[in-house]
């Protein structure tokens, strides 16, 4: 069936993208100014570890060389040591690749399916002043500078009136104390959660929306509207069942063409609600000087980025049945 | 019923004043240009873009004059000697001062200058890469042109702000003009895509072959007839691209990678952010956001007003063609 | 009795420079199992009168008189959801450009199952399925194609299914817009002939609207010849078609592909853009402008019916 060779040519074409990105990484490690040996040995190590470690990694051997032994420690998922943290980097980053996930992926879908029901609704009233309003509100939400918009958010409704938790991602206390249960541990991370998802929220559903409206007015032109209507079908199933379906499609288009937009603006997020994402510590590390951990963290970002783009693009050849036959 | 003029009015008047070619298109061209000022002006959204835009620029002219005006006003080293902490407006003082007792309003005025600055170059480059590349892959066609797609989706998929952090670690603290670049470098994938398509459009036109049969080299079809044809385009992405080249630049400000001897808007919610005052000095935390995001939505509402000149399928009924 | 008996119906457009009436004072009367042709060029209002009576008007057009009476009932005076069940069920359309009047995201059959659930929600999925294949039987479409997408079908296959849909809740009357327009003239063929066909056999009263005369005269009994928005010339087939009384008819039927592939036109005729609005003084005939057999009266007097026989007239002053 087609659709399968899509999804196996696609995973492909991610394939070679990231090792694309991988090489590229390394070109720049070693073509950067300075030594790149300190880049992924911790300078505070005694010589002996050190020497393990270079050997480890192969830094005492020829370029080329270097470059297999990197492509092999990745997919060992040997990173290296954190200069920061003082641990294998993997252990770092398994700890934190879930938190961004699960912020980003609600985000992005949240988002996208409250652009499309709202961007459908809108352009029903096209015209009317709701239509005016809301166009109005999606431009200047989708302009809102997002790192200020998350500290105003914070000193509103955390600082002013204390509805949420100023920043993190689990109040300490109670995931210290062994009597509290799973289901309180799950609602105070939903609750440190509203906010970050929020301020996501408000920044990405202005396009979506924007989208889905212009999409909804181009569709209802055509002549396959003209069908349905004259099948007697009334309004309400004309806009749901043949045109939402179909305007549908170029924001699922948007939402994969701006996925790289969005993990900018979800590490940004992190960083101010201090939400314990692999975002926020690619900014720490990179702060920091902790090398390794800066470049296995832009690895595994990367990787979310192309896996997310795959998943829309699998989400795409579902939705239109011209793309898959 | 049209009256009929004689025969020999027509040609006389013609012959009394003859306009050359080249007079003639010159005469259209404005002409044209005017009908896609009158329609841009209509348009509500491009006149309030561009009242804004006017307003930033006057900000950006402005901010040369508070340093002239008494040292103390300098954005970076101006400090007021009788202010040690961050203060609320006052009369000396329009926006209040920072934590150290620098003016916060001749800050925010030369943000706008900065702002307008890396805006414009970086969109600017972005837009020379772009196109060139674009024109490159359309003209070429084939294995150019799939691998400088490929090229293009790569850089596309991964995200900007994060790679710019990640060289800003590799080559250690970065000036404003290296950030320009490196903003330059990672946005003009979405500009070539469009150039590119018109180009694969126009290569078709018979007016290609024509230049070919009478001897063009590649280059001079490319720069002489094509470009021409895909500025417009150009022109009109490079105002999207102000909008995300400031908040990139906003956003490695603000999380401490930006140039530390520019003040931006950015490194002004940095500060205000990093000395813990977003609590207490709203006239600190306010205004510099809000000017980021309205000099943002004002580039798009230009770009918004410009692609309905641009482009006759987006025009509104009732307009004038 | 009368299936359908338009009376003095009038439509315009609300354009950018202007009001434009599509449709001036049109009266035909449709019997049952009958088929009427509207043969005119385009811009005429033949298919404005299609939607119109169908109301499916764009919202810059007006219907700024007459009545509409299906079945005894005004439709003009129908609130909206009477319409929508008298949609399909009682009056169905093929448009023009089958192409895109499919959805492209939904399968074939289900959209044809909507159309007939949507009228007859008392059936069953599998009921409908079988009503569908049955219907494929009718229009030559192999029963396996059923659940395919709209994009795998073919240009001629697309339009076939399009008449099955047309036919799924068995209508009295069937509008059919310019059905054959985007076709090669082999499947042209085809189409006519199934169209005629299922005329017979199912006793449908059947509008043909289109810009090619000889289409027209090959499926339909009566023919009525449009010229910016009025009827110039209507009677039976064989009176229109053989001898055509009416200027602009005349030049119609002229102005074919003849059988050593000459395609003459009259040069009149070929200037075709609709006069603009107001440009004419109302009253005189529409056709002025291009009519070779123009007299000096026809500037001054209004043109008015004139009967040639009792089922032929034509509104020309040179008829008698």
């Amino acid at each position: 069936m087609h659709f399968r060779q899509l999804i196996l040519r696609r995973s492909l074409e991610i394939l070679v993208i990231f090792f694309v990105i991988l090489t590229g990484l390394f070109l720049l490690f070693h073509l950067a100014p300075g030594d790149p040996v300190s880049r992924m040995v911790d300078p505070s190590m005694t010589p002996e570890d050190a020497d393990i470690l270079i050997s480890q990694l192969g830094l005492d051997q020829p370029v080329w060389l270097q470059y297999l032994y990197y492509v092999k420690n990745f997919f060992s998922g040997n990173f290296g040591t954190s200069f920061h943290y003082g641990r294998p980097v993997v252990s770092v980053i398994w700890e934190r690749l879930p938190n961004t996930i699960v912020l980003f992926t609600t985000s992005v879908i949240l988002s996208a399916m409250a652009g499309v029901f709202w961007g459908k609704i809108v352009a029903w009233y096209k015209g009317r002043p709701i239509d005016t309003w809301v166009t109005i509100l999606s431009l200047v939400c989708h302009t809102l500078f997002l790192p200020w918009i998350a500290l105003l958010f914070i000193w509103i409704f955390g600082y002013g009136v204390g509805w949420f938790p100023l920043n993190g991602m689990i109040t300490p206390e109670l995931w210290m104390n062994p009597k509290t249960g799973f289901f309180i541990k799950a609602v105070d991370i939903l609750h440190h959660m509203l906010l970050p998802l929020f301020t996501l929220f408000i920044i990405h559903v202005g396009a979506y929306l924007l989208i889905m409206r212009s999409s909804m007015l181009e569709t209802l032109s055509e002549d396959y509207i003209l069908t349905a209507r004259a099948k007697g079908l009334n309004e309400k199933q004309v806009r749901n069942r043949h045109a939402a379906p179909n305007a549908a499609l170029p924001v699922v288009t948007s939402v994969g063409l701006s996925l790289a937009f969005s993990i900018n603006g979800g590490a940004l997020t992190e960083t101010v609600f201090s939400w314990p994402g692999i975002g926020r510590e690619l900014i720490f590390a990179v702060s920091n000087n902790d090398y390794p951990l800066a470049l296995a963290s832009f690895l595994f970002i990367s990787i979310v980025v192309l896996v997310a783009n795959l998943v829309v693009d699998i989400l795409y050849a579902y939705l239109d049945p011209r793309i898959r036959y | 019923m049209p009256i009929l003029t004689r025969g020999s009015d027509i040609d006389g008047g013609a012959m009394k004043n003859p306009m050359n070619a080249a007079q003639l298109k010159r005469s259209y061209n404005i002409q044209r240009f005017l009908e896609g000022w009158s329609l841009f002006y209509e348009n509500l959204v491009g006149r309030i873009g561009l009242i804004l835009l006017m307003i930033f620029g006057l900000m950006a002219l402005l901010s040369f004059i508070p340093p002239l005006i008494d040292p103390m006003y300098h954005p970076m080293t101006g400090v007021d000697p009788d202010i040690s902490r961050s203060t609320p407006p006052s009369l000396h003082h329009w926006l209040g001062t920072d934590n150290i007792g620098r003016d916060l309003f001749s800050q925010l005025l030369t943000g706008a200058r900065i702002a307008f600055l890396v805006g414009v170059s970086a969109a600017f480059m972005s837009i020379v890469f772009g196109t060139l590349i674009g024109m490159v892959a359309g003209y070429a066609g084939r294995v150019t042109d799939s691998l400088l797609m490929r090229f293009a989706d790569i850089i596309m998929v991964m995200p900007s702000l994060l790679v710019v952090l990640l060289m800003a670690s590799f080559f250690g603290q970065l000036n404003i003009w290296i950030i320009v670049l490196l903003i330059a470098l990672f946005r003009w994938p979405g500009v070539s895509r469009v150039i590119r398509s018109q180009t694969l459009s126009l290569k078709q036109r018979p007016f290609i072959d024509m230049a070919r049969v009478a001897g063009a080299s590649h280059l001079r079809i490319l720069f002489r007839h094509i470009l021409p044809n895909v500025l417009p385009m150009a022109l009109l992405y490079m105002t999207f691209r102000v909008t995300s080249a400031i908040i990139v630049e906003a956003a490695l400000a603000f999380l401490g990678f930006g140039d530390p001897n520019t003040v931006s808007w950015g490194m002004m919610l940095q500060w205000v952010w990093k000395t813990g005052h977003m609590f207490q000095a709203p006239y600190w935390l306010l205004p510099p956001g809000i000017c980021i995001s309205l000099i943002t939505l004002s580039f798009y509402m230009m770009g918004r007003a410009m692609e309905e000149v641009l482009d006759p399928r987006l025009r509104k009924e009732g307009q004038r063609l | 009795m009368t299936l359908l008996a338009v009376d003095n119906l009038s439509i315009t457009y609300q354009t950018r420079s202007g009001p434009h009436v599509a449709v001036d004072d049109v009266s035909f009367d449709l019997e049952k199992g009958q088929s009427l042709g509207i043969v005119g060029e385009s811009g005429c209002g033949k298919t404005t009168i299609g939607m119109g009576l169908l109301r499916l008007l764009p919202a810059n057009a007006t219907i700024t008189d007459g009545s509409i009476r299906f079945a005894g009932n005004n439709l003009l005076d129908l609130p909206v959801n009477a319409m929508q069940a008298i949609r399909w069920k009682n009056i169905s359309m093929i448009f023009q450009a089958a192409m895109n009047a499919w959805n492209p995201v939904q399968r074939v059959g289900d959209q044809i199952i909507e159309a007939i659930r949507t009228h007859y929600p008392e059936t069953s999925r599998a009921e409908a399925t079988e009503a569908v294949k049955r219907l494929y039987e009718a229009v030559d479409i192999p029963g396996n194609r059923i659940f395919n997408y709209p994009h795998e079908y073919s240009g001629g296959m697309k339009q076939r299914a399009i008449i099955a849909m047309a036919l799924s809740c068995q209508p009295d009357l069937l509008i059919a817009d310019e059905p054959t327009t985007a076709l090669d003239v082999i499947v042209q063929d085809q189409i006519i002939e199934k169209l005629k066909a299922i005329q017979t056999e199912r006793n449908i009263a059947v509008i043909f609207i289109s810009h090619d005369i000889g289409v027209v005269a090959e499926v339909c009994h009566t023919i009525m010849v449009m010229y910016q928005g009025k009827i110039v010339e209507s009677g039976r087939r064989e009176e229109v078609f053989g001898s055509p009384a009416h200027p602009y008819t005349q030049a119609l039927l002229s102005s074919y592909l003849t059988i050593d592939g000459v395609f003459e036109v009259h040069e009149d005729q070929a200037a075709s853009a609709c006069a603009a609005p107001g440009e004419l003084p109302a009253g005189l005939c529409a056709y002025l402008p291009h009519c070779r057999q123009a007299e000096l009266d026809c500037r001054r007097l209004p043109a008015g019916w004139q009967e040639i026989s009792p089922t032929h007239k034509a509104r020309c002053r040179l008829c008698s």
